[in-house]
């Protein structure tokens, strides 16, 4: 008999317990894991082409509606495009969602206007917008702008009648530049001059040329959720989290006795586990994927449930304690393995070919399941050690029987 | 050891039954239906919040005013002040309308969820899920051949699709409305169903292995009872925190939720009383074909096939880790009954 495992038991416990309280009260952890739309309200919109498009079309789109999702002035907007001829357009936090779903839904103008604001042409006469570096003698970049024959004519009188005076351009509604004109321009070719750098001067080309949508879009799904009931949804999920952990660990005690309690503390350690590498990893949590998460939980805990069944069995053919632990373990390892692949293969497809949500619910469940498969075998199997080398040991019998 | 149950010589009873709760969950299935929600019978379901209780008829009113068809409202929870509206997938011109006369005709109020699909991004849905479900069912039975043999993976798979079918009928029977996350809880059972199957029939595997005299049948018997303990633990932990998510968690996981807790219970079924016997049946059939056609040319039965093969890639890993530890007692051969 020696304390040494019964030492390292508690000290670990300490420790479990030290870094629980610490990222619970002191520190809440979960306030550094990124919420979804559902949880802390926002708009998504997923918006398509009405007819076919190419990949360059729908690199403009995404240009067109990234632009009008940063007018919203929110946080951090996420413009995707989806099946080649989806945009999935994520607003987090915004205020009027109504009017952002629909302002993100309308066909974009562009448009030149003389110095009082008299229409002079729209993007649907611009052809191209090309960046440039500005030739020799002038200073940064400048855009060179090419219109059709009804624009080069518009364009020709309005440089004549606003000679020397400023004309402007609105990308829906918003003043995006004022230029001088310096001549009469009438061959459909003008320049945009004195642009800072040329990074700067290709996002505004972007804008320019993507100014007329390339085509139609269509609201094929508008989801809204507001922060008050993303704040109630994260409290039920908590509130459901705890409630099944706390179930899950009093079954286990009730089951396994001071095994089940080692067991515990494993499923612990990996839920801390699996919360630092979500936050570390940049994960953003929806509802879907905290039922992901308490399900992984329930694999890590069959995972311990199989190999105690097998100790358990070994202990009741008269093996010795330490012999049972190293039998039920191996005779478990395969039957857990097993199982835990394919659910991983399951979560793996899930993944490829879900959609949104349920591919968060994929990410948590394989991830969980790998996880488990790391705490549930080594950590357990560890602490299943220290205690055989407790003062414990002649007990450990009674514990798992 | 104090319980035993003789499963395999019940099977036909068991067979019954599956076959009873199957054509219950397929009438429910085909004659009641599935309760498609918005995500996949696409329209626009807004949950708003009035700053005083309504009444629903006053609501409905306006809306029938505005010419919205097939709409349906109902309070959501006891409050009579947060209502869900659901319709048709109207314009934008029409859905500003009745914004406008729902706050002046019954009352201010705020929205708290609106989601809007149309009917295009609905089947899309759908056609994802069918196609994650299959592919996923594949790629799991690929495994099982390569890690137990054929005749595991199609026994397992069998009562996998039963489980499936079985979960659908009986969400169908129960009625209530399944959104997008519902794909995601019939693959969680699948995945369940083939995780309870694998842990089952690892050990007759293993049972077969150490075979001395005992029937076929004796060898699933002993299986099953020993890994009886491990099945019910788990389904009872599994649908202890699965009932937590259903109770607790809120409405968007509620449709998961109780699909898991379906199927949990009859993936847990099904595992025993189901993929074990279809497994036996086939294997036992085989082994008295071969034992007869070596009667026929008169010579003694052939060795008994190996049905399934040893695990080196398991065994090493353990031996790593127990490496130094368990050497001298870890050799020793243990036989028992």
């Amino acid at each position: 008999m020696s304390g040494r495992g019964l030492g390292g038991l508690v000290a670990i416990l300490v420790v479990l317990l030290a870094v629980a309280f610490y990222f619970t009260s002191v520190n809440p952890a979960l306030r550094y894991v990124k919420q979804g739309l559902d949880l802390q309200g926002g708009v998504q919109v997923v918006l398509q082409a009405t007819a076919p498009v190419t990949a360059a079309d729908m690199q403009k789109v995404e240009n067109i509606i990234a632009f009008r999702a940063n007018g919203f002035g929110v946080s951090s907007p996420s413009i995707q495009i989806q099946n080649q001829n989806q945009i999935v357009a994520q607003l987090p936090g915004i205020k009027n969602q109504q009017q952002a779903i629909t302002a993100l839904g309308q066909t974009a103008q562009l448009e030149f206007k003389g110095p009082k604001g008299q229409p002079i042409l729209s993007g649907a006469d611009l052809v191209s917008a090309q960046a440039a570096l500005a030739s020799t003698g002038g200073t940064g970049a400048v855009i060179n702008l090419t219109f059709n024959a009804a624009g080069t004519k518009a364009f020709a009188t309005a440089t004549q009648a606003y000679l020397h005076q400023p004309i402007s351009i609105f990308l829906d509604g918003k003043n995006i530049e004022t230029a001088t004109v310096q001549s009469v321009i009438s061959n459909g070719q003008a320049q945009i001059t004195g642009i800072g750098t040329l990074q700067q001067a290709q996002q505004l080309a972007t804008l320019l040329s993507s100014g007329a949508l390339p085509v139609p879009l269509k609201i094929i799904e508008a989801t809204a959720v507001s922060a008050t009931l993303g704040a109630s949804s994260i409290h039920a999920s908590e509130v459901a989290g705890l409630v099944a952990m706390a179930l899950i660990g009093l079954f286990m005690v009730a089951a396994y006795r001071f095994a089940g309690f080692l067991a515990d503390m494993a499923l612990f350690f990996y839920l801390m586990l699996f919360v630092a590498i979500l936050v570390a990893v940049g994960f953003v949590m929806t509802l879907p994927a905290v039922a992901g998460v308490i399900l992984s939980a329930g694999i890590a805990v069959d995972a311990n449930v199989i190999i105690f069944a097998r100790v358990r069995e070994e202990l009741r053919a008269g093996l010795s304690v330490k012999t049972a632990l190293d039998k039920g373990f191996r005779n478990a390892f395969r039957a857990i393995l097993d199982s835990n692949v394919s659910t991983i293969i399951a979560a793996i497809v899930l993944y490829y070919f879900g959609s949104g949500d349920v591919r968060g619910f994929a990410v948590t469940l394989g991830l969980g399941v790998a996880i488990s498969f790391v705490t549930a075998i080594l950590f357990t199997r560890y602490l299943l050690r220290l205690a055989e080398d407790s003062v414990l040991v002649s007990n450990l019998k009674v514990f798992l029987g | 050891m104090g319980f035993h149950f003789d499963f395999m010589g019940r099977r036909r009873q068991f067979y019954v039954l599956s076959a009873v709760i199957l054509v219950v969950a397929l009438a429910g299935f085909f004659v009641r239906g599935l309760n498609l929600g918005i995500d996949f019978a696409g329209g626009i379901q807004m949950q708003v919040h009035f700053q005083k209780p309504v009444q629903l008829a006053a609501v409905d009113a306006t809306l029938k005013k505005d010419g919205v068809t097939n709409y349906f409202v109902v309070y959501l929870g006891h409050s009579t002040q947060n209502v869900q509206i659901s319709m048709p997938p109207v314009s934008e011109t029409l859905r500003a309308t009745v914004d406008h006369s729902l706050s002046r005709d019954v009352g201010p109020y705020s929205i708290t969820s609106f989601t809007k699909v149309t009917g295009s991004f609905s089947s899309q849905v759908v056609r994802g899920g069918i196609i994650a479900v299959l592919l996923a069912s594949l790629g799991i039975i690929l495994y099982m051949v390569i890690r137990f043999d054929l005749r595991f993976a199609i026994s397992g798979i069998f009562a996998v699709f039963w489980d499936a079918f079985v979960s659908l009928g009986l969400v169908a029977l129960i009625h209530f409305t399944v959104n997008a996350p519902f794909v995601a809880g019939v693959l969680t059972i699948i995945g369940y169903s083939i995780n309870d199957r694998i842990i089952i029939f690892d050990r007759v595997r293993e049972n077969l292995k150490k075979r001395g005299k005992e029937s076929l049948a004796e060898v699933v018997n002993l299986s099953l009872n020993q890994t009886l303990g491990r099945s019910i633990a788990t389904a009872t932990v599994v649908v202890m925190a699965m009932t937590a998510i259903l109770v607790l968690g809120g409405t968007t996981t509620q449709d998961l939720a109780a699909t898991v807790v379906i199927g949990v219970v009859f993936g847990a079924y099904s595992s025993i009383l189901l993929a074990s016997p279809i497994w036996y049946d086939w294997v036992s059939r085989v082994e008295a074909q071969e034992a007869a056609a070596a009667v026929r040319v008169g010579r003694a039965p052939a060795p008994r096939p190996k049905l399934a093969t040893p695990d080196p890639l398991a065994e090493q890993a353990v031996r790593q880790q127990t490496a130094g530890r368990n050497r001298p007692r870890g050799r020793k051969r243990r036989r028992r009954r």
